[in-house]
């Protein structure tokens, strides 16, 4: 696994210098020592990020202001990156799981894959999880259905069934195709009812007028319309949230599943995105919804440290 | 835990024997630290709201003499699918019969969170809740406005700094506000700053010439007609402003790559990011951030309140 893919979606880090720390000293001949009765786990020195808009890290800190969607890379959670453009801009340093692989691992073999898409959904799940096989990753990190839960009407919202066989589809890919020893890190969704009441107290507190911008679901201009639409009432709301909860335990199940059965991969879930209470600061503010850079590396922190190799703490 | 307060003359270092005191740096971090007050009282606001309801169910269930659990199920039922319901939603909106189920989940668990808001907002109305808790208020950021382009009268009480840029919808609406605030309320300095986002070379463009504007005393005629012609306005545009001024193409180019002017466009662009800007429009009326996306009502009261505190 010495040669990097040509990738449409790999993501520069090599411009990076002295910002990270090269260590090797964990580099145990490419595995990490593991107690689990398994092959032996793969360093992540080739992460996949599979996801959408927040893996993106849409809007999160620089807006163009002829997109309503702009990808900031550079400050995913999952494959952000710090270099000279980011340093000379000053930009956020997200400390991204792809940094802290770096900072933990060493650079020798690394690749760092943004597999996933603003605007995907759990339907695109196989595509993105095949492209995660074709880049040989050793770590990926599934963050899909927030574009499930985030519709322009109710009746789009798929039933548990079809989002867990959709998920299905997916894991299968990775179980099926990734090297020997890899992990695959599931994170349940966050909590979209929380960022909507953020952007409420961003509203009454004069930051932005959020308001304004939601309303463009009504045109179809900005997604998710089963959270943020004016016409919607809190009842609606609350059904989407029930919606996310029920996806997550989906994700959950799926998880325990696959890390008992599949006796070549490592399989590990976390609740903390939908747990964590994203704060003001921490949402963007372009389209009050997306987290920002700030909440990108909240995201980022919480998310490492109840994670597969949450041990590496360099 | 409420955060240890520092007076404004604590000296937190010293450098050679020479003190630097809260108050030399409050005003360079103050929209920072706003930010993480808010984040705060957010996080504490949240806990509360939680911990009311939670209390308010736990009230009630021992008034009934049931579990919690008990209470809830007996609040919130459950209803079978409404076979009519289902066929006029899907029919209202021309859905595809396949997706059926989804619409009788849809309906069914809306009507069961309908129950359970219903349930929880009685309970509040009828007790005697409080909230002491008070938001943040917004700290006054001192600006510093000299020698950028400004009008109104000197020495006004009221003075809005304007971040704002020639290529941004909002921004022009923001502006078309400014206008009406100054017919409503002639004693109120308006000052111009510019807010670039990466790649937007027309607005590089619009930002140079505004600067080749300044330096002719035509500052604002250049940023009212780009403001008025906004979403029409073309490189084109530009180059006959320009032309306007006796600038020359030659030298409009030449300023679009000229040090002085780059260099005074990125201290702009610092002046924005240490007040947290995040993006076009934004006010600072008398120094408190307003967000440039809020409609005219706002900025007027906003204005209103420091026309009567002045007085």
């Amino acid at each position: 696994m010495g040669a990097r893919l040509s990738a449409a979606r790999e993501v520069h880090m090599y411009r990076s210098f002295s910002f990270i720390a090269l260590g090797a000293a964990f580099m145990l001949a490419g595995t990490i020592a593991h107690a689990q009765d398994k092959d032996p786990q793969l360093v992540p020195n080739r992460i996949s990020g599979v996801g959408d808009s927040i893996t993106e890290a849409i809007n999160a800190e620089e807006f163009n202001i002829f997109r309503i969607t702009n990808p900031n890379p550079w400050a995913s959670f999952s494959n952000g990156y710090y270099g000279f453009w980011e340093w000379l801009l000053g930009r956020t340093n997200v400390d991204s799981h792809n940094q802290r692989i770096s900072r933990n691992f060493g650079s020798r073999g690394r690749a760092n894959f943004l597999d996933g898409v603003s605007g995907a959904n759990s339907t695109d799940l196989a595509a993105q999880t095949a492209a995660s096989v074709d880049h040989s990753a050793t770590y990926v990190t599934m963050f899909m259905g927030h574009n499930d839960v985030c519709r322009d009407d109710f009746s789009d919202i798929p039933t548990d069934e079809e989002y867990e066989a959709n998920v299905r589809a997916g894991l299968e890919n990775l179980r099926n195709g990734l090297p020997d020893g890899a992990t695959i890190y599931i994170l349940g969704l966050v909590d979209i009812y929380k960022l909507y009441q953020l952007g409420e107290d961003l509203t009454s507190l004069g930051f932005i007028d959020c308001r304004l911008i939601w309303a463009t679901t009504l045109f179809n201009i900005y997604p998710c319309s089963t959270m943020l639409s004016p016409t919607n009432s809190e009842a609606d709301r609350q059904f989407t949230r029930s919606r996310n909860i029920a996806f997550n335990e989906i994700l959950e199940r799926l998880a325990n599943e696959y890390n008992a059965n599949d006796p070549n991969h490592y399989y590990a879930y976390t609740n903390e995105p939908f747990d964590y209470s994203f704060q003001p600061s921490e949402v963007s503010g372009f389209d009050c919804f997306h987290p920002s850079a700030e909440g990108q590396r909240a995201l980022s922190d919480v998310t490492w440290d109840a994670g597969p190799f949450r041990q590496f703490q360099r | 835990m409420a955060a240890a307060t520092i007076s404004s003359t604590t000296a937190l270092a010293s450098v050679d024997g020479f003190k630097i005191a809260a108050e030399d740096i409050d005003a360079r971090i103050a929209m920072q630290v706003f930010r993480r007050q808010l984040d705060i009282y957010s996080l504490q606001r949240d806990e509360v709201r939680r911990l009311i309801d939670e209390r308010l169910v736990s009230a009630e269930a021992q008034k009934r003499g049931l579990s919690v659990e008990a209470l809830l199920a007996q609040e919130v039922k459950s209803k079978p699918v409404n076979t009519e319901e289902v066929d006029a939603y899907m029919k209202a909106r021309d859905i595809d019969a396949t997706r059926r189920p989804r619409v009788e989940l849809y309906l069914t668990e809306r009507a069961a969170q309908a129950q359970r808001l219903e349930f929880m907002e009685r309970l509040r109305s009828r007790a005697d809740i409080a909230m002491y808790l008070k938001a943040p208020q917004p700290p006054r950021v001192p600006v510093p406005i000299d020698g950028a382009p400004s009008r109104g009268p000197v020495g006004a009480p009221v003075v809005v700094a304007h971040f704002a840029s020639f290529t941004d919808r909002m921004s022009a609406t923001s502006t078309e506000n400014l206008h009406r605030l100054m017919k409503e309320f002639p004693q109120t300095r308006w000052v111009h700053f510019d807010f670039l986002q990466r790649g937007d070379e027309r607005a590089l463009a619009a930002v140079v010439l505004g600067r080749l504007a300044k330096e002719r005393g035509q500052f604002w005629t250049i940023h009212d007609a780009l403001m008025a012609e906004y979403g029409r306005w073309t490189l084109e545009t530009i180059e006959r402003l320009a032309a306007s001024m006796d600038v020359s193409a030659d030298e409009l180019a030449a300023a679009r790559h000229d040090p002085k002017y780059l260099k005074s466009i990125r201290v702009d662009a610092e002046r924005a990011r240490r007040f947290g800007v995040p993006a076009p429009p934004v006010y600072f009326i008398n120094g408190r951030f307003l967000s440039g996306t809020m409609g005219y009502a706002r900025l007027r009261s906003a204005v209103q309140e420091e026309l009567q505190a002045a007085q």
